[in-house]
């Protein structure tokens, strides 16, 4: 088997829903190696989007080990997750999240200092290259979600997550965002989980995963 | 500094209605300052400008020239004492009139010694001669009308001056001063009070101190200053409604960057999510503020400055660079304080929440 790029086991985590405590997730694990697309499905309210920001270091489990391209990474402190975040790390967002302030390049040269030649680069691959000194507003629905993508590939980051990266996107256009974090995974050898809704895409993954009830079960 | 330049370029509008109220409510700042110095100079410009350091004063005088007095032996010791680094000041508030006419004018007789060092500088006419009848006066008596080489009349006593010279930027106590000598002005005293006591009111000392003669207390020209009847009442009323104000502007700077960072919460919480460290979003918002202010600083000194240029110079209004630059490295400082309440909210933004699906 191929180096596994991100490693969760026995997590747990739940919430305080008035009195009681929800556990949103039970004991799951989740192993994904280099040049893999995993797609996790599940009913809204399952705890997709905390399993998530589980493995993108950004919310903390009550119990459970994550690795990061084999290193530990849950007892390092809160500065050392922002910074692993930036460096490992590549996030696309259900609504494409980019700064209004910016042109589509200054998102990935000025927020991630990344080169601006390998960025125009990067856009040409995603057939963007037209829209790199407009800003958001500027751009349609699936320009935006493209740059988007461009930015969590930019830093070259081992791990790509991706939270319902085609909601906001007709048929067409959500299958082609697939099929480029699809091409970015298998081709740069990196992991890339996708929490979806859309059936209609699992056939351009790897795996499927199903959450329910706390738990995570291959299908 | 670049994201921070590069979202108030963005947002330009929004800015720019921030950086209009700065840059009015500055501008008044300075205009209080160039008022509390201008106001400082017709209260004190005639004892400011004299080339003395301090004053020996009568016992008992509360720092009043005007009311002190010297005895003989006590002023014959302080001759002893000085030689020509001493000179006598007399001051009296009069009025005086144009020969022609009986309207009374407003002045502050300085009784001085034409050889001492208190002798003012003309940029009209000549000094004073060693004779009576002759007076000096500052340049505000143009205005009314009266040119050199007329006769001036002093109200109380009648008795006449020639007007022999003009001198500049000589004010007490808000009315214009009028330079005679000593002679002249125990000669006015006595024609208009008989019960009138000569006596040398004060001396000015020029360099250091030297014994002290006894029944006589000695004060340093900023004593004698601040004790000016009104001076000190006014420079701590505008002083205070300048610094109030400052003070207020930088705060109001805080609360429009705190209102707008507010509703950038999601836009911080996706920095955050990509990994840009705290410090660096820290850094953005302060230096936002510091643009905002320091340009805000730097454009309402150019407008005070241009107005200083503009007004007549009757208005009391002189801008101390010093002391507009205090006020405006104060100001950018406040401001830098105020936005820390942006930076601490900011800091607790948990990027999880902000983008964390459908859970808000
Ligand atoms: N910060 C939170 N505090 C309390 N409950 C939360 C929080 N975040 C999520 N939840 C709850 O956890 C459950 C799972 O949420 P989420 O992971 O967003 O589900 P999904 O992405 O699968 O729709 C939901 O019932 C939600 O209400
Ligand atoms: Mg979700």
């Amino acid at each position: 088997m191929s180096e596994t790029i991100l490693g969760m086991s026995g997590i747990v985590k739940s919430y305080a829903d008035g009195e009681e405590q929800r556990c949103v997730l039970d004991h799951v694990n989740l192993s994904v190696g280099a040049g893999e697309l995993v797609a996790v499905v599940g009913p809204s309210g399952s705890g997709k989007s905390t399993l998530l920001n589980i493995a993108g270091m950004m919310l903390s489990p009550d119990e459970g080990d994550v690795a990061i391209c084999g290193r530990a990474v849950s007892h390092l402190p809160q500065r050392a997750w922002t910074k692993l975040r930036r460096e490992q790390i590549g996030f696309i967002f259900q609504n494409h999240q980019l700064l209004p302030y910016l042109t589509a390049e200054e998102q990935l040269t000025v927020m991630l200092g990344a080169d601006r030649t390998a960025t125009r680069e990067l856009f040409g691959e995603l057939g963007i290259a037209n829209v790199a000194t407009k800003h958001p507003a500027q751009l349609s629905g699936g320009e935006r979600q493209r740059v988007a993508i461009a930015r969590a590939f930019a830093t070259n980051a081992r791990l790509i997550l991706a939270d319902e990266p085609t909601a906001s996107l007709d048929s067409e256009r959500g299958r082609q965002v697939v099929q480029m974090i699809r091409q970015e995974a298998h081709q740069r050898n990196k992991a890339a989980v996708m929490v979806t809704h859309d059936q209609r895409v699992l056939d351009l993954v790897d795996r499927v995963f199903r959450m329910e009830d706390g738990k995570l079960i291959a299908v | 500094m670049r994201l921070a330049w590069k979202e108030l370029t963005y947002n330009w509008k929004k800015y720019l209605l921030v950086e209009i109220i700065v840059i009015l409510m500055m501008f008044m700042v300075l205009f209080l300052s160039g008022l509390v110095s201008g106001l400082g100079r017709a209260v004190s410009s005639g004892i400011e400008t004299m080339d003395a350091s301090a004053f020996v004063l009568g016992k008992d005088s509360e720092k009043l020239i005007t009311v002190s007095s010297l005895t003989d032996a006590q002023y014959k010791k302080l001759q002893d004492e000085y030689g020509s680094r001493q000179t006598p000041l007399d001051i009296q508030r009069a009025y005086l009139q144009k020969a022609s006419s009986d309207k009374k004018i407003d002045v502050t007789y300085f009784g001085i010694d034409p050889a001492g060092f208190l002798a003012p500088k003309t940029y009209a006419g000549t000094g004073l001669s060693a004779g009576k009848g002759e007076v000096i006066l500052d340049d505000a008596f143009q205005d009314k009308g009266i040119k050199l080489g007329d006769t001036v009349e002093d109200s109380s006593s009648g008795v006449k001056l020639k007007v022999v010279g003009f001198t500049k930027d000589k004010m007490y106590g808000h009315v214009s001063v009028a330079y005679v000598s000593v002679d002249t002005f125990d000669a006015m005293g006595e024609r208009g009070n008989p019960m009138y006591q000569k006596a040398v009111h004060a001396v000015a000392i020029s360099g250091r101190l030297a014994a002290h003669v006894k029944g006589t207390e000695s004060y340093t020209k900023a004593q004698i200053v601040e004790a000016l009847p009104g001076y000190k009442a006014e420079q701590m009323t505008i002083t205070m409604v300048e610094w109030l104000l400052m003070a207020i502007t930088a705060v109001i700077i805080g609360v429009f960057f705190f209102v707008i960072n507010m509703q950038k919460e999601q836009e911080f919480g996706v920095m955050k999510a990509i990994g840009t460290s705290t410090a660096k979003v820290s850094c953005t918002i302060v230096s936002q503020v510091f643009l905002i202010a320091a340009l805000g600083a730097a454009i309402a000194c150019g407008l005070a400055t241009a107005m200083s240029a503009a007004l007549p110079a009757s208005m009391p209004f002189y801008l101390v660079p010093a002391q507009v630059a205090v006020v405006l490295v104060a100001f950018v400082a406040v401001s830098i304080l105020s936005s820390l309440a942006s930076v601490a909210r900011v800091a607790r933004i948990d990027p999880a929440k902000v983008i964390g699906g459908d859970f808000q």
